[in-house]
């Protein structure tokens, strides 16, 4: 009895052993591959550390780290530097297709300029071994690991962030969260080359501050605070007696935007002037933009084109008139504008541009009519360019002088501000 | 299931543009030459936002909160996607699975 109860014992010892001996060949030991560093400068900015692992085949267990136990452990280090208490880096574990990695995210303006900086004075550590899970084609798990020293070294040798990678980050994030800007130029075609003109269009935005723009989220996802930035439309010509030219800076702009950004309220305050600044004045506008559904379709189905909607401004504008030879008065106006892209056919297009108005004083709107401005881009893509030839063309009357222009330009359309590199 | 198909990626995608424009019956062949800088961003923002709402679907079927799905992206995205195929390709290659 006394043996058997031994050899039990000992049976079990050995199974112990058995599958312990198992599991740790289960795990099998990799190396990585690379490291990069990825910014995501949509909704909040952050900043994705991507490891590569060559998975043989294999692909990511992504269930296995849903076990909080199983998942790296890591920490952000301040080195030379107190942490920010009040915005600390957020750091959260990711898998992939071809690896793993973490999100660092809830930087300012000071943790982007130290994260992973010559002196490393901010970086992140991996604090154990990493373990993580591997599927075959039949779903059979596999397990692999790889040592915290050699996710350290990778970190420390294959990852830095260059002043000039940290200053692209930040325009990058500038130039698209102000969306509105271009800049067009053009030729007015005449009979003889002295008469012929150039103007320039420019729709310029940004915050007086771009550090701003790296603003601490925690907790600010469902603030309704606005954006705060300055702006400058304007249509300048090398003939200053054109009708249409015209300057708007408005030094204070607020927008308020729904998550995604079809929806804008805007409230700006500046100034507006025709190109000679003889037409000026002080004006307050309060405007709100959306996107509507299409209004015609000008392709068939074998066309297979996609059709932008329209966007639409509406607002209303008090304004105080001090221009030349007048006696300066207050007075306000109603007005719409719109921008639509029209694909015709398979590879034509139309771009309408236009801006209704009323206004209220009997100054300037003695007949209390309707005015407004449009422009009609008719064009062409040239293959592989991203350019398109154009005809344009221009009629109405600007809310800044009142007086009827019309032009047609030859000209070329680019997009000068976010060429592809 | 864990990482999203490409069917499950197309449909994001194709949610995402329809904010912003009507569709072809084709949609995976046509561009975004056209797009100007304000529907750029409503169609980036408005992609990343969907797809970090889908529940994340584990390999049994069921969903759970303790992770999202999501995909780095940049202004210049757009411009490194020839077609909207380009596109859904890109994101089933480069998604990840963030754990909360």
């Amino acid at each position: 009895m006394y043996s058997l109860e031994r050899k039990s014992i000992f049976l079990f010892i050995l199974f112990i052993c058995l599958v312990s001996f198992v599991s740790a060949n289960d795990t099998l030991q990799y190396k990585l591959k690379s490291v990069s560093l990825i910014p995501n400068e949509i909704n909040n900015f952050s900043l994705s550390i991507d490891f590569v692992i060559d998975l043989n085949g294999l692909v990511m267990s992504t269930d296995y780290w849903l076990d909080k136990s199983k998942r790296p452990e890591f920490h952000v280090t301040y080195q030379g530097t107190k942490p920010d208490s009040t915005c600390p880096l957020q750091l959260n574990p990711t898998t992939s297709t071809h690896g793993f990695g973490f999100i660092l995210s809830n930087f300012n303006a000071k943790t982007i300029s130290l994260f992973k900086a010559k002196d490393n004075q901010i970086s992140i550590q991996c604090d154990a071994d990493i373990s993580f899970c591997m599927k075959d084609k039949n779903g059979t798990l596999v397990y692999g690991m790889i040592s915290k020293s050699e996710v350290n070294s990778m970190i420390n040798d294959n990852l830095s962030i260059s002043d000039s990678t940290r200053a692209s980050f930040l325009s990058a994030l500038n130039n698209f969260y102000y969306y509105k800007n271009s800049v067009d130029f053009g030729i007015e075609p005449s009979n003889d080359s002295v008469s012929t003109r150039y103007f320039i269009a420019l729709k310029l935005q940004n915050k007086w501050s771009p550090a701003n723009f790296l603003k601490c989220s925690k907790g600010d996802n469902t603030s309704i605070k606005p954006d705060f930035f300055w702006s400058l439309d304007t249509r300048l010509s090398t003939n200053f007696a054109d009708s249409l030219n015209y300057i708007k800076f408005y030094p204070v702009n607020l927008a308020w935007s729904s998550k995604n950004y079809s929806n804008q309220f805007n409230l700006k305050l500046g100034n507006e002037s025709n190109q000679t600044f003889s037409n000026k004045r002080s004006a307050f506008d309060a405007s709100y933009s959306l996107i509507i559904p299409n209004l015609v379709n000008l392709t068939t189905p074998s066309d297979n084109r996609l059709r932008l909607k329209p966007l639409i401004d509406f607002g209303v504008k008090g304004y105080y008139d001090y221009s030349n030879g007048i006696t300066a008065f207050s007075s306000g106006e109603g007005y719409l504008d719109g921008h639509y892209y029209i694909p015709i056919y398979n590879s034509f297009a139309m771009i309408i541009d236009g801006s209704a108005f009323y206004d209220l004083s009997k100054e300037r709107n003695p007949n209390h009519k309707v005015s407004g401005n449009y422009s009609v881009i008719f064009g062409t893509e040239v293959p592989k360019t991203g350019i398109k030839a154009i005809f344009k063309y221009i009629n109405g009357k600007t809310d800044i002088d009142y007086k009827q222009g019309q032009i047609l330009m030859i000209g070329l359309l680019a997009d000068f501000l976010h060429e592809k590199k | 299931m864990a990482l999203l198909s490409r069917e499950q990626v197309k449909a994001v995608v194709t949610a995402s543009l329809k904010v912003i424009a009507d569709l072809p019956d084709d949609v995976e062949s046509s561009t975004f030459a056209n797009f100007n800088d304000q529907q750029k961003q409503i169609f980036l923002k408005t992609l990343k936002n969907k797809l970090n709402g889908l529940p994340y679907i584990k390999d049994d079927g069921t969903t759970t909160d303790a992770a999202y799905y999501d995909v780095d992206l940049t202004p210049g995205s757009i411009a490194s996607w020839a077609t909207v195929k380009d596109c859904i390709d890109w994101i089933v290659a480069n998604q990840k699975v963030v754990y909360k």
